[in-house]
């Protein structure tokens, strides 16, 4: 039996010229209307049984929020229906509605307030509250005096022990460190296996094909695909990959001549030349980085990669001024942000002596790549000057490019080894060495 | 809801009432935990706490009577009741205090909890509402100080101080029909607020608060005429100070009055409530 039905459903914002045509407009007075409209959401329709589990995956800006707004009943559609049958409990961002000069345990009831209960049903879950968020004494103390942390697993442990029909997540999971990751999982999966319905917004693919039964994929407001996760979660994949490789422009394979130390002067030197992301970036502008590829071995941009594959990692980087002794290199680091591993040109044994004015250098780092656990990891190129003991640096971009990197096979731990193993038999003898023990 | 039922002008009233308070009744922990909350916010890790509420006033008085009593030498008319322009001006004051300071915080109320109106589930109305029931408890205190004043200095209450209440319920419903208007329009023009602040200060030099009804010119009455607040002030110095019965056609059109701005104003947020979360 459906909880949620959800049909033809569009939302627009308005987006007006000036304030006073807004008010205008919702007063109602004058007639006209002097608005634009910016569809959020267009034409959506499915239905979700009780008990089951959605993710909806999505790139940024793409509804997936909006759409878990009007759900949750914050919004309404500007157009079609949307029925949700049920007590909801939205989790739309941890922490809304705390105060921070008030203590724990007056946002906890605080919080209840707002999501509905009164002060005798809190005090009822006030115990299981007080044991999920785990931040014992600091209960009574004003909540700006938390970690971060702290106030997460508070505000998390009041929204899903509401004892919800209908859970709806944003994104709230992804934050936080692994032991809350991981507990929210768990209190996750136990709402569900409880038979709760639960809609969960995320960019972690993993969660999604891990934890939901079924799934869609929002772009540009559209429903793209739903279904099974796996089957969702790679369309989204492809969607991403096929955006990335029209996004960048990254040339061809080049060949490179074998003992040659110097930059080679390509007229046609192919030119990596998107940032798909900046995190944190600096350095003292001598030379600027243009672009940062990763490429199979056939120098077709790729976002997935298999632990053990052969890479070209391209770094591009302009020179804004004459530098001698450039350096281009990159480092590799996991999703927690651990530095794996890394090269330079310099530490390659490639070095390079002087780069003019103006002059645009491409590095290709042709990587066989460690197996590692899977995950995501990503590569922060870099441009400096000098030598790898001594060096200034001219630009520095934090997880520029990421990536998946898969495995064959398991990972134990950080890396696989690679290990050859013999196993030798052998019958115990009665006047062994283990027997006399 | 209310299908089926055809409400006449005298039952309507009473229905739209009995309406709100069932309501206030479904959402009494939250509103409850607001108005503690608000009033702790406010004097929350001051050394002083709640006297505050109590001090702040009277500095203002000592003021107002030091500028108008001491150094303008102004007495109240002797049919005001009372020869202590202290105790004339506290009275008047009281009510437009409260009004001014519901009113000016509810203007930027829906902003202030813009994380609540966007993240949550949750009946925005009550934010106003919740502004009108802290400040209830501050006038509440200020009226005590004002009952000890006058029980001080007259030595005695009339029983007019019963209809009290009736013109606190008044004053209530106007502001926070006032209220809902107010802070539902402050989150289409951010400059509401400021346009308000302008405006109370105005209106309150247009109330009889410093002075009396008779020292106003003839021409100029119609700036009491038309003013729920004025009445509401002479209301109120009626009752405490004259000890006299309040015009009765008069508290009857207030009441009217200040019904309508009640529902008028319910029904305006009502009305704009939906756009809330695209907008904020």
């Amino acid at each position: 039996m459906p909880v949620i039905r959800v049909q033809h459903l569009s939302k627009s914002y308005r987006i007006y010229k000036n304030k006073w045509d807004k008010l205008r407009e919702v007063i109602g007075f004058g007639s006209g209307r002097f608005h634009q409209e910016f569809w959020a959401l267009k034409d959506i329709s499915f239905e979700l049984d009780s008990g089951h589990t959605l993710g909806i995956i999505g790139q940024n800006g793409s509804g997936k929020s909006t759409l878990l707004q009007i759900l949750s009943g914050i919004m309404f559609q500007t157009r079609g229906d949307c029925w949700v049958d049920g007590k909801v409990s939205a989790l739309l961002e941890l922490g809304s509605g705390f105060n921070p000069e008030f203590t724990g345990r007056e946002n906890v009831f605080m919080n209840g307030a707002i999501l509905g209960l009164d002060t005798r049903q809190m005090q009822q879950r006030f115990d299981a509250i007080a044991a999920f968020a785990e931040i014992g004494s600091f209960m009574d103390q004003p909540v700006k005096t938390y970690s971060s942390g702290m106030f997460m697993r508070l505000a998390f442990a009041v929204a899903v022990n509401v004892d919800p029909d209908i859970l709806l997540v944003d994104e709230a999971l992804s934050v936080g460190d692994l032991i809350f990751q991981h507990r929210c999982m768990h209190r996750m999966n136990h709402l569900r296996d409880s038979g709760k319905t639960i809609v969960l917004v995320t960019h972690d693919l993993d969660a999604v094909t891990k934890f939901c039964d079924c799934a869609m994929l929002l772009d540009g407001g559209k429903l793209l695909e739903q279904g099974k996760p796996d089957q969702v979660v790679q369309k989204y994949r492809a969607l991403i990959f096929e955006r990335e490789r029209r996004y960048g422009d990254f040339g061809g394979p080049v060949e490179i001549p074998e003992g040659v130390n110097l930059v080679q002067p390509l007229d046609e030197m192919p030119i990596a030349r998107s940032i798909p992301n900046i995190d944190h970036r600096f350095g003292n502008g001598e030379a600027e980085l243009l672009g940062v590829a990763l490429m199979d071995g056939k120098g077709t941009a790729i976002s997935e990669a298999v632990g053990g594959q052969k890479v070209i990692i391209r770094v591009s980087a302009q020179f804004k001024e004459d530098v001698t002794t450039p350096i281009l290199g990159f480092t590799l680091r996991d999703r927690l942000g651990v530095e794996m591993s890394g090269c330079n040109t310099s530490y390659a044994d490639q070095p390079m002596t002087v780069a003019r004015k103006g002059q645009v250098i491409t590095s290709d780092f042709h990587v066989k790549l460690p197996i590692l656990a899977p995950g995501s990891y990503s590569i922060s190129p870099a441009v400096a000057k000098g030598t790898i003991q001594r060096h200034d640096m001219c630009d520095w971009i934090d997880n520029a490019l990421v990536f998946t990197l898969q495995s064959k096979g398991l990972v134990y731990g950080v890396m696989r080894m690679e290990v050859d193993v013999c196993n030798y038999l052998s019958e115990t003898e009665s006047n062994g060495p283990l027997a006399n023990r | 809801m209310r299908t089926g039922r055809k409400a006449s002008l005298i039952t309507a009233p009473w229905l739209i009432l009995s309406n709100f308070l069932k309501k206030i009744y479904v959402q009494r922990t939250l509103i409850r935990n607001f108005v503690v909350r608000d009033l702790r916010a406010r004097y929350v890790g001051s050394f002083m706490g709640f006297f505050w509420s109590v001090i702040h006033p009277i500095v203002l008085l000592v003021c107002y009577t030091f500028v108008f009593s001491i150094i303008f030498q102004i007495r109240p008319r002797p049919d005001t009741g009372t020869t202590s322009f202290p105790l004339f001006l506290f009275c008047g004051i009281l009510p437009w205090l409260y009004f001014q300071d519901v009113v000016q915080r509810s203007s930027t109320i829906l902003i202030d909890n813009s994380n609540l109106v966007t993240k949550t589930l949750f009946p925005s109305e009550i934010l106003p509402l919740t502004a009108l029931l802290s400040g209830f408890v501050n006038h509440m205190i200020g009226f005590a100080i004002l009952l000890c004043i006058i029980l001080f200095t007259l030595g005695k209450v009339s029983v007019f101080i019963l209809l009290v209440p009736v013109y606190l319920l008044f004053l209530m419903l106007f502001t926070l029909g006032l209220s809902w208007f107010v802070a539902s329009l402050n989150v289409f023009v951010r400059d509401i607020s400021q346009i308000i602040s302008v405006l109370l200060i105005f209106w309150f030099w247009f109330t009889p608060i410093f002075y009396s009804l008779d020292m106003l010119p003839e021409r100029l009455l119609f700036l009491v005429r038309f003013n729920p607040l004025a009445h509401i002030v002479i209301g109120y110095r009626d009752c405490l100070l004259r000890m006299h019965l309040p015009d009765i056609e008069v508290l009857t059109i207030l009441a009217a009055v200040s019904f309508f701005v009640f529902v008028a104003g319910g029904l305006f947020f009502r009305k704009t409530k939906r756009e809330f979360a695209d907008i904020l």
